[in-house]
Protein backbone atom coordinates (compact mmCIF):
# COMPACT_ATOMS: atom_id res chain seq x y z
CA UNK A 1 0.00 0.00 0.00
CA UNK A 2 2.93 2.29 0.80
CA UNK A 3 4.54 1.65 -2.58
CA UNK A 4 1.39 2.17 -4.22
CA UNK A 5 1.16 5.59 -2.70
CA UNK A 6 4.57 6.24 -3.54
CA UNK A 7 4.32 5.31 -6.85
CA UNK A 8 1.17 7.72 -7.06
CA UNK A 9 2.94 10.37 -5.47
CA UNK A 10 5.68 10.10 -7.76
CA UNK A 11 3.83 10.18 -11.00
CA UNK A 12 1.39 13.00 -9.61
CA UNK A 13 5.12 15.09 -9.25
CA UNK A 14 5.79 13.76 -12.70
CA UNK A 15 2.67 15.24 -14.31
CA UNK A 16 3.15 18.61 -12.35
CA UNK A 17 6.75 18.75 -13.61
CA UNK A 18 5.41 18.08 -17.19
CA UNK A 19 2.55 20.83 -16.58
CA UNK A 20 5.07 23.24 -15.66
CA UNK A 21 7.22 22.45 -18.97
CA UNK A 22 4.47 23.02 -20.87
CA UNK A 23 3.37 26.29 -18.89
CA UNK A 24 6.88 27.71 -19.72
CA UNK A 25 6.84 26.66 -22.96
CA UNK A 26 3.45 28.48 -23.60
CA UNK A 27 4.99 31.55 -21.84
CA UNK A 28 7.97 31.94 -23.79
CA UNK A 29 6.71 31.25 -27.57
CA UNK A 30 3.88 34.05 -26.78
CA UNK A 31 6.69 36.68 -25.24
CA UNK A 32 9.02 36.13 -28.49
CA UNK A 33 8.87 37.08 -32.00
CA UNK A 34 8.71 35.38 -35.02
CA UNK A 35 11.83 37.12 -37.00
CA UNK A 36 10.37 35.97 -40.41
CA UNK A 37 6.77 37.26 -39.76
CA UNK A 38 8.01 40.21 -37.71
CA UNK A 39 4.31 41.06 -36.15
CA UNK A 40 3.68 37.45 -35.18
CA UNK A 41 4.99 35.85 -32.07
CA UNK A 42 6.45 32.36 -31.89
CA UNK A 43 2.95 30.69 -31.33
CA UNK A 44 0.82 32.16 -33.55
CA UNK A 45 3.68 31.57 -36.33
CA UNK A 46 4.27 28.18 -38.54
CA UNK A 47 6.85 29.63 -40.59
CA UNK A 48 9.85 26.72 -40.65
CA UNK A 49 12.14 28.90 -38.83
CA UNK A 50 9.51 29.07 -36.12
CA UNK A 51 8.99 25.79 -36.25
CA UNK A 52 12.65 25.17 -35.68
CA UNK A 53 13.00 27.40 -32.66
CA UNK A 54 9.70 26.07 -30.86
CA UNK A 55 11.45 22.62 -31.04
CA UNK A 56 14.74 24.45 -29.74
CA UNK A 57 12.82 25.90 -26.73
CA UNK A 58 11.06 22.89 -26.07
CA UNK A 59 14.58 20.96 -26.13
CA UNK A 60 15.94 23.44 -23.98
CA UNK A 61 13.21 23.42 -21.45
CA UNK A 62 13.94 19.49 -20.55
CA UNK A 63 17.17 19.78 -20.34
CA UNK A 64 16.25 22.30 -17.29
CA UNK A 65 17.13 25.61 -18.41
CA UNK A 66 14.92 28.71 -17.39
CA UNK A 67 12.52 30.71 -18.89
CA UNK A 68 14.80 33.49 -18.66
CA UNK A 69 18.13 31.48 -19.63
CA UNK A 70 16.32 30.72 -23.19
CA UNK A 71 15.40 34.49 -23.36
CA UNK A 72 19.01 35.38 -23.11
CA UNK A 73 20.04 32.76 -25.85
CA UNK A 74 18.27 33.37 -28.10
CA UNK A 75 18.66 37.36 -27.99
CA UNK A 76 22.16 36.86 -28.07
CA UNK A 77 22.08 35.25 -31.20
CA UNK A 78 19.15 37.44 -33.18
CA UNK A 79 18.98 40.39 -30.64
CA UNK A 80 16.91 41.71 -28.38
CA UNK A 81 13.99 42.58 -31.04
CA UNK A 82 13.23 39.22 -30.64
CA UNK A 83 11.90 39.62 -27.45
CA UNK A 84 8.60 41.58 -26.76
CA UNK A 85 9.43 42.98 -23.52
CA UNK A 86 12.93 44.61 -24.88
CA UNK A 87 15.39 45.23 -22.06
CA UNK A 88 15.59 48.48 -21.14
CA UNK A 89 19.05 50.24 -22.26
CA UNK A 90 20.28 53.39 -23.76
CA UNK A 91 18.45 52.91 -26.98
CA UNK A 92 15.24 52.95 -25.52
CA UNK A 93 15.91 54.71 -22.37
CA UNK A 94 13.53 57.28 -23.72
CA UNK A 95 10.62 54.71 -24.14
CA UNK A 96 10.69 53.25 -20.39
CA UNK A 97 10.92 56.70 -19.11
CA UNK A 98 9.29 59.15 -21.72
CA UNK A 99 5.66 58.42 -20.16
CA UNK A 100 6.80 58.76 -16.59
CA UNK A 101 8.37 62.06 -17.51
CA UNK A 102 5.31 63.39 -19.41
CA UNK A 103 3.11 63.19 -16.49
CA UNK A 104 5.90 64.65 -14.14
CA UNK A 105 6.45 67.43 -16.55
CA UNK A 106 2.53 67.93 -16.83
CA UNK A 107 1.87 67.85 -13.41
CA UNK A 108 4.45 70.60 -12.44
CA UNK A 109 2.49 72.62 -14.89
CA UNK A 110 -0.64 71.67 -13.41
CA UNK A 111 0.51 72.10 -9.82
CA UNK A 112 1.54 75.88 -11.17
CA UNK A 113 -1.29 76.77 -12.30
CA UNK A 114 -3.30 75.61 -9.70
CA UNK A 115 -1.25 77.41 -6.54
CA UNK A 116 -1.27 80.83 -8.96
CA UNK B 1 4.79 86.16 -30.20
CA UNK B 2 3.17 84.24 -27.80
CA UNK B 3 5.65 82.19 -25.40
CA UNK B 4 3.46 79.33 -25.25
CA UNK B 5 3.16 79.24 -28.92
CA UNK B 6 6.90 78.56 -29.47
CA UNK B 7 6.73 76.09 -26.48
CA UNK B 8 4.47 74.31 -28.68
CA UNK B 9 6.16 74.81 -31.90
CA UNK B 10 9.41 72.96 -30.25
CA UNK B 11 7.50 70.30 -29.17
CA UNK B 12 6.05 70.14 -32.11
CA UNK B 13 8.84 69.69 -34.29
CA UNK B 14 10.78 67.81 -32.21
CA UNK B 15 8.01 65.07 -32.99
CA UNK B 16 7.97 65.58 -36.23
CA UNK B 17 11.76 65.55 -36.53
CA UNK B 18 11.51 61.70 -34.86
CA UNK B 19 8.55 60.63 -36.61
CA UNK B 20 9.50 61.57 -40.04
CA UNK B 21 12.97 59.94 -39.21
CA UNK B 22 11.08 56.91 -38.17
CA UNK B 23 9.27 56.46 -42.03
CA UNK B 24 12.88 55.39 -43.15
CA UNK B 25 13.75 52.98 -41.02
CA UNK B 26 13.67 49.22 -42.03
CA UNK B 27 12.57 47.27 -39.33
CA UNK B 28 13.46 44.06 -41.67
CA UNK B 29 17.42 45.57 -40.62
CA UNK B 30 18.21 44.62 -37.50
CA UNK B 31 21.84 44.79 -36.27
CA UNK B 32 23.52 41.02 -35.26
CA UNK B 33 24.23 40.93 -32.07
CA UNK B 34 27.22 38.89 -33.31
CA UNK B 35 28.91 41.73 -34.69
CA UNK B 36 32.84 41.49 -33.35
CA UNK B 37 32.01 37.94 -31.78
CA UNK B 38 33.86 34.67 -32.67
CA UNK B 39 31.99 32.62 -35.35
CA UNK B 40 30.19 30.07 -32.97
CA UNK B 41 31.56 26.49 -32.37
CA UNK B 42 30.23 23.96 -34.70
CA UNK B 43 31.13 20.50 -35.53
CA UNK B 44 29.31 19.53 -39.06
CA UNK B 45 29.81 17.47 -42.01
CA UNK B 46 30.92 18.43 -45.15
CA UNK B 47 28.54 18.52 -47.61
CA UNK B 48 30.60 16.70 -51.03
CA UNK B 49 32.42 14.13 -48.47
CA UNK B 50 30.64 14.09 -45.24
CA UNK B 51 33.82 13.95 -43.04
CA UNK B 52 33.43 16.50 -40.07
CA UNK B 53 34.26 20.17 -40.39
CA UNK B 54 34.93 22.85 -37.60
CA UNK B 55 36.24 25.53 -36.78
CA UNK B 56 39.81 24.81 -37.59
CA UNK B 57 38.46 24.45 -41.23
CA UNK B 58 38.56 27.97 -41.75
CA UNK B 59 41.88 29.26 -43.35
CA UNK B 60 43.99 31.91 -41.71
CA UNK B 61 42.83 34.94 -44.02
CA UNK B 62 39.38 37.01 -44.50
CA UNK B 63 36.22 35.00 -44.91
CA UNK B 64 33.12 35.23 -46.75
CA UNK B 65 30.41 33.05 -44.92
CA UNK B 66 27.32 32.28 -47.14
CA UNK B 67 24.28 30.53 -46.04
CA UNK B 68 22.37 29.10 -48.94
CA UNK B 69 19.99 26.77 -50.07
CA UNK B 70 18.82 25.38 -53.16
CA UNK B 71 14.94 25.58 -52.34
CA UNK B 72 15.81 29.24 -51.79
CA UNK B 73 14.88 31.18 -54.86
CA UNK B 74 17.04 34.66 -53.82
CA UNK B 75 19.98 32.45 -53.24
CA UNK B 76 20.00 32.49 -57.71
CA UNK B 77 19.99 36.08 -57.59
CA UNK B 78 23.14 36.68 -55.61
CA UNK B 79 25.38 33.88 -56.73
CA UNK B 80 27.18 35.10 -59.98
CA UNK B 81 28.42 37.49 -57.43
CA UNK B 82 29.88 34.74 -55.46
CA UNK B 83 31.79 33.16 -58.35
CA UNK B 84 33.18 36.57 -58.88
CA UNK B 85 34.25 37.00 -55.65
CA UNK B 86 35.65 32.99 -55.14
CA UNK B 87 37.96 34.36 -57.95
CA UNK B 88 39.64 36.64 -55.53
CA UNK B 89 42.45 34.92 -53.96
CA UNK B 90 42.77 36.67 -51.28
CA UNK B 91 39.52 35.64 -50.38
CA UNK B 92 38.18 32.72 -48.74
CA UNK B 93 34.09 31.43 -49.30
CA UNK B 94 32.88 29.03 -47.12
CA UNK B 95 28.95 27.95 -47.43
CA UNK B 96 26.95 26.69 -45.53
CA UNK B 97 24.06 24.68 -47.05
CA UNK B 98 21.18 25.24 -44.69
CA UNK B 99 18.26 22.90 -44.30
CA UNK B 100 18.68 21.23 -47.72
CA UNK B 101 18.51 18.02 -49.34
CA UNK B 102 21.84 16.82 -49.76
CA UNK B 103 21.11 15.43 -53.51
CA UNK B 104 19.62 18.57 -54.30
CA UNK B 105 22.20 20.96 -52.94
CA UNK B 106 25.19 18.94 -54.77
CA UNK B 107 22.63 19.23 -58.13
CA UNK B 108 21.87 22.64 -57.74
CA UNK B 109 25.74 23.39 -57.72
CA UNK B 110 26.64 21.30 -60.43
CA UNK B 111 24.52 23.27 -62.39
CA UNK B 112 25.52 26.73 -61.90
CA UNK B 113 29.30 26.09 -60.83
CA UNK B 114 30.96 26.15 -57.57
CA UNK B 115 32.04 28.97 -55.70
CA UNK B 116 32.45 27.53 -52.29
CA UNK B 117 36.28 26.39 -51.28
CA UNK B 118 34.33 24.45 -48.25
CA UNK B 119 30.51 23.48 -47.57
CA UNK B 120 29.30 23.12 -44.42
CA UNK B 121 25.84 21.02 -44.18
CA UNK B 122 23.89 22.20 -41.77
CA UNK B 123 20.79 20.39 -42.65
CA UNK B 124 19.07 20.67 -39.12
CA UNK B 125 20.26 23.90 -39.03
CA UNK B 126 21.67 24.07 -35.72
CA UNK B 127 24.51 26.19 -37.02
CA UNK B 128 22.39 28.56 -38.35
CA UNK B 129 20.56 29.10 -35.32
CA UNK B 130 23.66 29.90 -33.30
CA UNK B 131 24.59 32.65 -35.95
CA UNK B 132 20.78 34.27 -35.59
CA UNK B 133 20.32 33.70 -39.21
CA UNK B 134 16.19 34.33 -40.23
CA UNK B 135 16.22 35.30 -43.87
CA UNK B 136 18.24 32.89 -46.49
CA UNK B 137 20.83 34.06 -48.10
CA UNK B 138 23.00 35.99 -45.63
CA UNK B 139 25.99 36.45 -46.24
CA UNK B 140 28.94 36.94 -43.27
CA UNK B 141 32.56 38.44 -43.29
CA UNK B 142 34.68 37.25 -41.06
CA UNK B 143 38.56 38.37 -40.52
CA UNK B 144 41.83 36.41 -39.43
CA UNK B 145 40.40 35.45 -36.22
CA UNK B 146 37.30 34.46 -37.06
CA UNK B 147 35.54 37.51 -35.88
CA UNK B 148 32.49 38.70 -37.21
CA UNK B 149 32.88 42.01 -38.85
CA UNK B 150 30.04 42.26 -41.63
CA UNK B 151 26.00 40.67 -41.95
CA UNK B 152 24.07 40.82 -44.45
CA UNK B 153 20.72 39.17 -44.76
CA UNK B 154 19.39 38.81 -48.32
CA UNK B 155 21.25 38.56 -51.73
CA UNK B 156 24.32 40.41 -52.04
CA UNK B 157 24.35 42.46 -54.92
CA UNK B 158 27.13 45.10 -57.04
CA UNK B 159 26.70 47.62 -54.43
CA UNK B 160 26.56 46.07 -51.53
CA UNK B 161 29.88 44.35 -52.57
CA UNK B 162 31.61 47.31 -53.87
CA UNK B 163 30.45 49.38 -51.01
CA UNK B 164 29.90 47.42 -48.01
CA UNK B 165 32.01 44.58 -48.66
CA UNK B 166 35.17 45.27 -50.71
CA UNK B 167 36.50 47.85 -48.08
CA UNK B 168 36.13 45.25 -45.13
CA UNK B 169 37.89 42.78 -47.31
CA UNK B 170 40.99 44.85 -48.59
CA UNK B 171 41.85 45.83 -44.92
Amino acid sequence: MRLLNLIIILLSMNVSYAKDIDKQYTNLIEELRCMVCQNQNLAESEAPLAVDMKEKIKEMLKMGKTEREIKSFLAERYSSYILYEPPVNTQNLILWLGPFAFVLILGFFLLRRYIK
Amino acid sequence: MNKSFILYATIFIFISIFLFKGLYYDPKKIQSPLLGKSFPQFKLPDLYSNSLLSNSSFLDKKTIVNVWASWCLECEREHSYLIQLSKNEDIDLVGINYKDDTKDAVGWLSMRGNPYRVIIKDSLGDLALDLGVYGVPETYILDENQIIQFKHIGPIDAQIIQEKMLPLLSK
